[in-house]
């Protein structure tokens, strides 16, 4: 039985009394996972990230990471996890001197993965954090976060503020940061900077858990493809215009292999999420 | 490491926290330094240039009206400075790094606390010397009386011992714990608002004092026998004082556990 890294029991949080964002949710996140964590603006994704790393207290139900309840907060989770929220705040001092405070907190810092990531980047270590731009302050940020080797890594839409060539850096060196022993949550609405890379999608839609499968057998149950305009497309379980004509949906009888379309699913999802939940309950 | 404290963890975090905030404390420095040579400077040009109107100005008299100024300037600094104990946590960016920082609640306010109140009055310390140079280079420089290049600082040591220090004096011990107790409800404000503390604190202890003043007001007229009979003399005063004097110390350290305990639960949403 895989082992679940992180436990999400019967969670219920609401901002206001009359706001609920999620009332008894559940969730396990495995390890050596990229999730990718989607859903409509608003529906509580950021929230479920900030519930996953303590920095929100569940009103119902707990979370727990590696067996420890994440919302006391202890050092010892602390140490092992690492949240990149969407809008940060870093101080006005160079990266060196950034990297020499904060790194100690962190015991398995890799200063090989700082300089890889840095590079890949095309960053160098010796400028000042006051001096960059916000989507260069993001990319030292992450290549911070990469190199503090957590077990977990909480990213709330990473390339938010990154331009196109670093967007497909950011999956290189995400992949490249990658291993057995990392589980990586992405919070996004940009699917599309992210469907390579990811092994596991999350789908939410306001209180609900509308997915929560592995890619491969997202794969193995649903075939994606692209139909021209008055192409038949009988058993469909959603169609959606394309620019080539439709972007269709259909259970995946014959075990073909398929590119995932993840945006079309997410729609889909939204729209017959009954239909598609049955043929994985199946 | 231990899990609730931890000294390496913690020193790593008064290393970073002086470290980030090195430029606003050298700013906060200089401002100090400034408004208290600005007051030292400004009273001795003053003495110095109606000496024919005060014939009886003497150094001694000058020292005691800066005291005077700095007795109501330091307090209130001491009040903002214990306000802005969780400047870490004022914005929401600020609250996720700070709360995400691998470190327990104690650590993290142990070492707000040290660093506001030791940070604080060696700021202060600093500042009186660098004044005091100041001060004596203008004595120099523009030929002031000779009375004004004396060592200000024996003067008000000696004004302290005769007033306040044997405990002679034990109205002057309860409102200095008094102010104490003032100063450290400033620190539970500094943990309810993150936002303007030293304002909203200040508001609510004015209306809190308020309050309890037309309160005290009210049971005194209405006890007034009571306290002739048993507040006559000196010794039933200074038993008032002193008991008063051990409540409020209680009270200090009931806020500085408030204080704890508020910033203990607080996360990431906060009004």
């Amino acid at each position: 039985m895989e082992t679940a890294m992180l436990q999400i029991q019967e969670l219920s949080f609401a901002y206001k009394k009359k706001h609920t964002v999620f009332r008894d949710f559940s969730l396990n996140i495995g390890q050596g996972k990229v999730v990718g964590l989607l859903g409509k603006n608003g529906t509580g994704k950021s929230t479920l990230l900030y519930l996953m790393s303590g920095l929100l207290r569940p009103d119902g139900g707990q979370i727990l990471f590696k067996g420890m309840d994440v919302s006391r907060q202890s050092p010892k989770v602390l140490s092992d996890m690492y949240l990149l929220p969407e809008e940060f705040m870093l101080p006005s001092v160079r990266i060196k001197e950034f990297i020499r405070l904060n790194a100690p907190f962190y015991p398995r810092f890799s200063e090989e993965i700082l300089r890889n990531c840095l590079r890949d980047f095309g960053l160098s270590a010796d400028i000042h954090l006051g001096e960059l731009s916000m989507g260069q302050k993001k990319k030292v940020h992450m290549c911070f976060a990469l190199a503090t080797n957590t077990s977990l890594l909480l990213l709330d839409e990473p390339t938010n503020g990154l331009d196109i060539p670093s967007k497909s850096q950011f999956r290189k060196v995400l992949a490249s940061g990658m291993n057995d022993e990392k589980t990586i949550v992405i919070s996004t609405h940009q699917v599309l900077d992210i469907d390579k890379i990811l092994d596991h999608v999350v789908i939410i839609d306001g209180t609900e858990l509308l997915l929560n499968q592995p890619i491969n057998k997202v794969l193995e149950k649903l075939f994606f493809a692209e139909k021209e305009v008055n192409a038949p497309v009988d058993g469909a379980l959603y169609i959606q215009p394309s620019m080539y004509g439709n972007s269709v949906i259909v259970p995946n009888v014959t075990g073909e292999e398929s590119t995932l379309n993840l945006e079309l699913l997410f729609n889909a999802l939204l729209t017959e999420r009954e239909k598609i939940q049955q043929l994985f309950n199946e | 490491m231990k899990d609730s404290f931890d000294m390496a963890r913690f020193a790593m975090l008064l290393k970073r926290d002086l470290w980030d905030n090195w430029k606003k404390n050298l700013w906060r420095f200089v401002g100090i330094y400034c408004i208290m040579t600005l007051i030292s400077i400004v009273l001795m040009w003053h003495a110095e240039n109606h000496f024919w109107v005060y014939p009886d100005h003497n150094f001694y008299n000058y020292v005691m009206k800066v005291f005077t100024f700095f007795a109501f300037l330091i307090p209130i600094l001491w009040c903002w400075a214990l306000s802005s104990v969780m400047s870490p946590m004022d914005t929401r960016e600020k609250r996720i790094r700070y709360l995400m920082l691998p470190a327990s609640r104690m650590e993290k306010f142990v070492s707000r606390l040290l660093i506001i109140v030791i940070g604080f009055w060696v700021m202060i310390t600093v500042a009186v010397l660098c004044m005091e140079l100041t001060r004596r280079l203008f004595v120099v420089l523009f030929d002031y009386r000779d009375c004004f290049s004396g060592n200000p600082f024996p003067v008000i040591v000696s004004h302290f011992s005769d007033n306040f220090l044997g405990g002679r004096n034990p109205l002057s011990v309860f409102l200095v714990i008094l102010l104490g107790w003032y100063s450290s409800c400033f620190l539970v404000g500094g943990n309810v608002w993150y936002h303007r503390p030293f304002l909203k604190t200040l508001l609510s202890l004015a209306a809190l004092s308020f309050v309890a003043g037309m309160i005290l007001v009210q049971l005194f007229r209405r006890n007034i026998d009571y306290v002739n009979e048993h507040l006559s003399t000196v010794e039933q005063v200074t038993t008032v004082f002193q008991v008063l004097s051990v409540i409020f110390v209680c009270l200090i350290l009931l806020n500085m556990y408030l204080s704890y305990r508020l910033f203990k639960r607080s996360h990431l949403m906060h009004s």
